[in-house]
């Protein structure tokens, strides 16, 4: 009990710790009572993630949520990894079944003009 | 969602790493971390779900130029400061929030009240039941049922005729008013 009282002046923000999964499963309603108290009194103290969670209250439909993390995910990728992405597309990918023709090709052609040699011998 | 390929690197190591690489992807693993947080805070903004989309993009723009020329002790406070001030410039710009008061004031006074609250030491058990008392009836419930009966705001909700809302604003109030009157009593007994 007195360890309860305690706890109302308690900070329980840190600058090192991120809710966002259990921010996402609150807005989908996806946590327990305990768990959703347990969110709730973290983020009294932690003001980045108190006007998140009432910003993400605010969309309409949850479900559209995951759709525009996807997206900005996805874009943040694409501006992040760029470079990357150049020197893949640079890279010639081995094509084994060009090489294994090329190289029984060449060993038709070999036997093929032993054959005529031989012939003519 | 993040990966959890980099799961273990706190969000000072990438930073760091970032400092000393030549390409973007390790700024680009850490704000990953942040895309819903970003959103949210957009969100509570800008009411708009895609000016808020369009919003953390740029937020994520600003951050790859401009990372480079502070010196950022805390990634996430600092994320949030540019988070919240792009917003608020978003908000100027349009013209709609005429009377927005700069956000360092209210930075100021948060640090202030969190710095005063280190002044104490340790708080005296029975103080803190008097301060509890003198809170006002609906604040006094609502932190009585949040911090003792550990209730989440939906269930407060359901067992007062309070809305969620009003729920939030009085424990957020309540706790503060609490930490006022304990920081004033404290004083005072020093004096």
């Amino acid at each position: 009990m007195s360890d309860d009282l305690k706890n109302i002046l308690s900070n329980n923000a840190s600058p090192e710790k991120n809710n966002s999964d259990e921010i996402r499963k609150y807005i989908l309603q996806e946590l327990s009572n305990a768990k959703q108290h347990d969110l709730e009194k973290q983020l009294l103290d932690d003001d980045f993630e108190a006007d998140a969670l009432e910003g993400l209250a605010a969309v309409k439909d949850n479900q559209k949520i995951d759709l525009h993390l996807y997206q900005l995910n996805k874009s943040l990728k694409d501006k992040t990894s760029i470079k990357k992405n150049r020197f893949e597309k640079r890279k010639i990918k081995p094509a084994w079944w060009l090489y294994f023709s090329i190289l029984l090709l060449l060993l038709i052609i070999i036997l093929i003009y032993f054959y005529l040699h031989k012939m003519q011998w | 969602m993040p990966s959890n390929k980099h799961k273990h690197i706190t969000d000072a190591e990438l930073l760091e790493r970032h400092l000393h690489a030549h390409h973007n992807e390790w700024i680009g693993v850490l704000l990953e971390r942040y895309t819903l947080l970003l959103f949210g805070v957009s969100m509570k903004y800008l009411k708009d779900e895609q000016e808020a989309h369009d919003s953390v993009q740029q937020i994520f723009l600003k951050v790859i130029k401009d990372v480079h020329k502070y010196k950022i002790d805390f990634f996430k406070s600092w994320l949030y400061m540019v988070a919240k001030n792009h917003c608020l410039t978003l908000l100027r710009n349009k013209k709609q929030a005429t009377d927005l008061s700069p956000i360092y004031d209210v930075e100021e006074e948060n640090n202030e009240l969190e710095n005063d609250l280190k002044k104490i030491e340790e708080v005296r058990l029975d103080v803190l039941k008097e301060c509890l008392h003198e809170l006002n009836e609906d604040q006094k419930k609502c932190i009585i049922l949040f911090y003792l009966e550990k209730k989440s705001y939906n269930e407060i909700v359901a067992l007062t005729s309070f809305s969620l809302l009003q729920v939030k604003s009085f424990i957020q109030n309540g706790k503060r008013n609490l930490k006022i009157n304990i920081l004033k009593k404290t004083e005072s007994v020093k004096r």
